[in-house]
């Protein structure tokens, strides 16, 4: 079959959400790097996504470490590798949003500032899934989630968090959905071809958080990036763009609203407000592009 | 070979010494001058070592943990509020079992700020499975530095041991450095037991049921009270190679005491000054200065007081709302056995008062005259 | 188990030994499905195949397949009314992919590769009669030598085609297509009999000569339009009319046509009026546009080449001069109560009368079958086409098929099978649930020839069941009409494919609803790896693994062509 993987590191009898948009991600990654990978994994859906003790579903290294902590573990396991003479091993930190643009923001930073050498990728499901659907700054604007009930939704944007790497100058930066497989596993292999902190933003459909029917996990990872409000594109350098994919047949926000219960609760205008915030913020990164080609 | 050098330097000169592989640290005063003395020697080559300049104490301890599962030894130091901010990897790394080293210069708690000696800061982490060491002295400092690793290395925990703050990490002493060859004949490479391998794929600490779990404790636990021996064999190994040896606790004058004065770090020294004068003036008083605190040395300390009937233990630090907390854990270790003295709760000392052999000859004298322990902390203003 | 203080920190093992597919309430189930095109083809083209061949320009192995099913693909391509592109599911997509000219040009490369003919089957010594050549008598007589029999074929005409010579007009269907299709009968050794026309004296005999007759004489009786004619000259039945101008006779049309109907013929002739030089050709149909049974094309076709059409009017009474047609009076109809068909019967309305100029009427309103043989009295038939004579046989116009070629050629087929099954011993029934293609009536010879089953009638694909976002936005291939000042001109063909290469880009456009072609989709985006690879190359799908499934149904949305539905447990 055209798209049997090389490397399938992922076993089955895993206890994830059936239609885990996350367990896609961990796929896809791994099949690029390889069994020579080492998972550096703080708390997020994947503590518990890799099982009960004594078996683990993923069949590389793993080592579960506290919630902020990932990108200072993996710079920790990427000096102690390298003063072992070891420069080929593959250091991934897979952490969630909380992870990543919260409680993990500082170690985050720390790593990048420094440049230290190893991937880092966000797999985002927009709220902490794994404690039960608590809001992130990775939220988007007008979702529900238990601690912004639909009374008072969460009214802030997304944080840019894309924005946030480039700032840092890290040599590779990119945001990727489930949706893409071949897109997303052609930035693991430019990401695994370079040195330095390298970031990959994955977006993962959440049936459980989201509140939609499981099996539109890979048709949600779509309208997400065809509806521009997930837009698919590299940073090189902080300061080099390049744009990933222009959908061909747009969708607007609107739809891809329609397709999660957890908007279901957004009036008319606060749709039109979604739509018009992500033609501004399309519009200004289609200018970033532009001006800052790769 | 001797040289003068401050307990922040010692610390530094005794992790070149010992070769550590990876030091991720964040400065923090008094602790800053070991960073910057490691810096200096890893720039220049003299160590071959990462040094990874982190973004806080607690992501320190957290690149510490990685760097050691991937089979790297690995040291850091902190002091104070760093040391408060790692707690919660401090758990994370002794329950992982990582052979990580670190040393903390024990400094007082804000608010209000103060950045002198006081040790509640070493003794707030006494719960999470790592194991203390009180130095006394530089020279102790930087032979400790070096036992440390393999002590840790041995037993699979790591080792904090503590400094007091200006008193010894600013204070320059004589201290007698080793050879490195024979300092790599007494601590070869570190050969981890449990590793990040690729060849060899697991997961650590992974989702664990009840049973596990306590059984996890147990174990660590058995392995840490089993390590009093092994911390002992270490320093007599030590001891024959480098001719110093230190042992679990030091008694002073003990034997025929009607009293005996209990210490830990720096007011250990001052206070055999003060026993010596009290003995010249017909006081029957010893000293025992506690080096070990985690693994508590229960049997060494009981062995050491014997029958004398009256202990004054002098804490330099508060478990607020139960007392001076060698004396709680000292009467905690007392109280089932035979032989039960009565314990005084000496505190004083905190945010950095100076303990003057004068001052410990007064508390001694009080002490001798109570009929009984008297409050649970008899404070003491320096 | 040795147990030290360090081991219980880590894993040992993997997890497939969790068996997650306790979890789910839902479960893939894997089957190929019909497509839309194959379930309303009445010749039982191989359509999903045919695209996958063109699609990779085989073009000598596309018409080999087609040729299994259907030996006119080059008529078919061009005059059939293309039910499969009006079901096509891309049609919701962007447009429907162009199944006729795939069929149209897979045919035309006979010119390139010659007929490519299946194999015949082993002979069986039998012999099979077939009444009349249209495409009907054509088919059967076709499938019959396949089948290993030996066919005569008996024409009235002194050329073979039936109505595809004399009824459809050359610039629909080139002659040169035709006869190049026909070269079959040659090819097959099937014995043509032309200028034979079989009446009912001829009959016991034939029924005594051979070992099976297939009756394929078409409708050729025309109905009149019940008017009085004693005295009049003018009023001729299209199909006469149409039999002359396609025979290339020599047509002096009179100024002013009127054709009564609204169906094909009626297009035909107008339109082969207009270009035999008549000015004003009219059609006169006493329904309304929608319900005309002309092909919609066909239809515009005649109004850009000037044809007018007036709805809702009827004849009435013919006006002569001294016995010539001059004018024919009209009325106005609107509907009235509904018919046995359901539709509403047009009636007049009185005091609507109006003339229209004609000094020809073309009578177009339908035509019965005459069978020429004495099938004691019954003129029933199975739905093979069996009378309860079981050596005689009719199909195709002649009996109560559906009037179109396509469904002529499938008739033909199905007798044949029935015959070959009647002479060699075989179960029709049998057979018949075997090679049916859905349930309109088409039946695969290939099927019958190789023992396989046809996919499950009831399991046509939707719309809704393709995923839409793996197939990027095209439009259709068209076909171009020339100019309709031209085309009056003469009989050339009207509809051109401009272009190379049009097949292929064409074929590639096709779906390809429920037959998987290792897309990979549901293994790519399994979250529990649970699908499972195809045992063989062979096989028609992927399964999944029972054990881990846990039915959240990515893969029935990720096929792109509908092979997966979820089934509650």
């Amino acid at each position: 079959m055209d798209q049997k993987l090389d490397h399938e590191l992922v076993h089955s009898g895993h206890v994830a959400c059936p239609g885990c948009g996350a367990v896609l991600a961990m796929r896809y990654v791994l099949n690029v790097l390889g069994p020579k990978t080492i998972l550096v994994l703080p708390a997020c859906c994947w503590s518990v996504i890799t099982n009960r003790f004594p078996s683990c579903s993923v069949k590389i290294p793993v080592f579960h470490t506290a919630f902020e902590t990932a990108a200072c573990v993996a710079s920790g396991v990427r000096a102690g590798l390298d003063m072992k003479g070891d420069r080929d091993t593959n250091v991934l930190a897979w952490a969630g949003d909380g992870g990543t643009f919260d409680i993990g923001l500082q170690a985050l930073s720390g790593a990048a500032e420094r440049n230290d050498d190893f991937i880092f990728v966000c797999y985002d499901n927009e709220a902490y899934m794994n404690t039960g659907i608590q809001r992130s700054s990775a939220t988007p604007f007008g979702a529900w989630t238990t601690t912004t009930p639909k009374e008072n939704f969460k009214h802030q944007e997304k944080k840019n968090i894309m924005g946030i790497m480039a700032a840092h100058k890290v040599p590779y930066a990119a945001t990727a959905s489930v949706a893409f497989p071949e897109d997303l596993m052609a930035k693991v292999a430019r990401a695994r071809d370079l040195r330095g902190t390298r970031f990959l933003h994955i977006l993962c459909p959440c049936p459980t958080g989201w509140k939609y029917s499981s099996d539109m996990t890979v048709g949600l990872g779509r309208a997400a990036v065809n509806s521009r409000i997930f837009p698919l594109y590299e940073i090189m350098d902080g300061e080099r763009f390049r744009l990933s994919y222009d959908p061909e047949e747009p969708m607007p926000a609107a739809d891809y609203i329609k397709m999660q219960n957890r908007f279901s609760h957004l009036n008319p205008e606060e749709i039109v407000a979604v739509q018009q915030r992500t033609d501004r913020d399309w519009e200004r990164l289609m200018h970033t592009i532009r001006s800052w080609p790769a | 070979m001797k040289e003068v050098l401050m307990g922040d330097h010692a610390v530094a000169r005794g992790v070149q010494l010992a070769r550590a592989e990876v030091i991720a640290a964040y400065p923090i005063t008094p602790q800053t001058l070991i960073v910057e003395e490691l810096s200096e020697i890893c720039a220049r080559g003299d160590l071959k070592a990462k040094f990874i300049k982190v973004e806080s104490e607690h992501s320190a301890m957290a690149c510490c943990m990685g760097a050691s599962m991937a089979g790297a030894r690995t040291f850091t130091a902190t002091s104070s509020h760093g040391l408060l901010l790692m707690h919660e990897i401090l758990h994370w790394s002794a329950g992982a079992r990582l052979p990580i080293v670190m040393a903390n210069v024990n400094r007082a708690i804000a608010p209000p700020w103060n950045l002198w000696c006081e040790q509640t800061d070493s003794l707030a982490q006494r719960d999470t499975s790592w194991l203390h060491i009180y130095c006394e002295n530089n020279q102790e400092v930087l032979d400790t530095a070096i036992q440390a690793f393999k002590i840790a290395e041995r037993i699979n925990l790591p080792v904090m041991y503590v400094l007091d703050a200006f008193i010894l990490s600013h204070t320059a002493e004589i201290v007698d450095l080793p050879d490195q060859k024979d300092v790599d004949e007494f601590l070869p490479p570190f050969t981890p037991k449990l590793r990040l391998d690729t060849n060899d794929p697991h997961a650590f600490g992974s989702i664990t049921g009840p049973a596990e779990y306590q059984k996890l404790k147990q174990f660590r636990h058995d392995d840490m009270m089993n390590s009093i021996d092994i911390i002992k064999e270490i320093d007599a190994e030590y001891e024959k190679k480098f001719g110093r040896g230190y042992g679990v606790v030091t008694p002073y004058r003990c034997d025929d005491a009607e009293l005996i004065l209990v210490t830990s770090g720096t007011v250990s020294g001052t206070a055999r000054v003060a026993i010596d004068a009290l003995r010249d003036a017909g006081v029957a008083v010893g000293a025992l200065k506690v080096r070990l605190f985690r693994p508590f040395p229960t049997e060494d300390i009981a062995a050491a007081i014997g029958a004398c009937p009256k202990v004054a233990v002098i804490d330099r630090n508060l478990s607020v709302g139960a007392g001076g907390i060698f004396a709680q854990e000292i009467k905690a270790a007392l109280y089932n056995r035979d032989l039960r003295p009565t314990v005084i709760g000496i505190v004083g000392g905190l945010g950095g008062g100076d303990f003057t052999p004068a001052a410990i000859e007064k508390i001694a004298r009080r002490a001798l005259e109570r009929a009984d322990s008297g409050d649970p902390v008899v404070w003491e203003e320096l | 188990m040795d147990i030290n203080s360090l081991t219980l920190l880590c894993t040992t093992t993997g997890t497939t030994g969790n068996k997650t597919g306790t979890w789910r309430f839902m479960h893939p189930v894997f089957e190929t499905k019909l497509s839309p095109c194959a379930d309303s083809c009445p010749a039982g083209n191989p359509i999903e195949m045919l695209m996958t061949l063109a699609g990779e320009n085989l073009a000598e192995e596309a018409l080999r397949i087609l040729k299994t099913e259907n030996p006119l693909p080059g008529v078919c391509g061009r005059v059939c009314p293309h039910p499969c592109v009006t079901a096509c599911n891309r049609r919701e997509r962007d447009s429907a992919v162009a199944v006729n000219i795939v069929e149209r040009l897979t045919a035309d490369a006979e010119e390139k590769y010659g007929l490519c003919l299946p194999a015949p089957a082993q002979k069986s010594g039998k012999m099979i009669a077939v009444i009349g050549s249209g495409p009907a008598g054509l088919s059967c007589a076709y499938h019959a030598a396949l089948l290993g029999h030996c066919v005569a074929i008996f024409e009235a005409t002194d050329k073979p085609g039936g109505l595809l010579r004399y009824g459809i007009p050359a610039y629909r269907l080139p002659r040169n297509v035709l006869d190049r299709e026909l070269a079959f009968i040659q090819e097959l050794g099937i014995e043509l009999k032309t200028g034979s026309r079989i009446t009912s004296d001829d009959a016991e005999k034939l029924a005594a000569d051979f070992d099976a007759v297939c009756v394929a004489s078409g409708a050729y009786k025309s109905i009149g339009l019940g008017l009085s004619t004693d005295i009049i000259t003018g009023v001729i039945p299209v199909l006469d009319f149409l039999a002359s101008v396609n025979a290339g006779e020599k047509i002096s049309v009179e100024k002013h046509v009127v054709v009564v109907g609204g169906g094909n013929s009626a297009m035909d002739a107008a339109r082969a009026a207009r270009r035999s030089g008549a000015r004003d050709v009219t059609i006169v149909y006493r329904r309304a546009r929608a319900d005309m049974p002309a092909f919609h094309d066909e239809i515009e076709e005649a109004e850009e080449e000037g044809v007018k059409l007036v709805f809702h009017a009827n004849p009435a009474a013919l006006i002569d001069k001294n016995g010539k047609l001059k004018a024919v009076q009209c009325i106005k109809m609107e509907p009235g109560e509904p018919d046995s068909s359901g539709r509403a019967r047009p009636v007049p309305v009185p005091g609507s009368e109006f003339e229209l100029k004609a000094d020809t009427i073309l009578e177009a309103i339908g035509s019965a079958a005459d069978i020429p043989l004495n099938i004691n009295g019954s003129l029933e038939t199975d739905t093979w086409g069996k009378t309860n004579n079981e050596k005689i046989y009719i199909c195709g116009d002649a009996g109560p098929n559906t009037r179109t070629v396509a469904h002529a050629i499938g008739s033909g087929k199905r007798a044949a099978i029935s015959m070959d099954c009647l002479l060699r011993g075989g179960d029709i029934e049998a057979a018949g649930k075997r090679i049916s293609i859905g349930r309109k009536g088409a039946v695969s010879a290939a099927l019958y020839r190789n023992g396989e089953s046809a996919f499950n009638p009831d399991s046509v694909v939707q719309a809704k069941n393709i995923n839409f976002a793996y197939f990027k936005k095209s439009e259709a291939s068209k076909t171009v009409r020339t100019d309709p000042k031209k085309r009056l001109r003469g009989f050339d063909e009207i509809n051109i494919i401009a272009g190379s290469g049009a097949s292929a880009r064409e074929a590639t456009r096709c779906f390809h609803c429920g037959v998987c072609n290792d897309c990979g989709n549901c293994l790519l985006f399994c979250p529990d790896m649970s699908i499972l690879e195809k045992v063989s190359a062979d096989a028609d799908a992927p399964g999944f693994d029972s054990d881990h499934c846990k039915g959240c149904g990515i893969c029935a949305r990720e096929c792109p062509r509908g092979i997966i539905a979820m089934i509650e447990e």
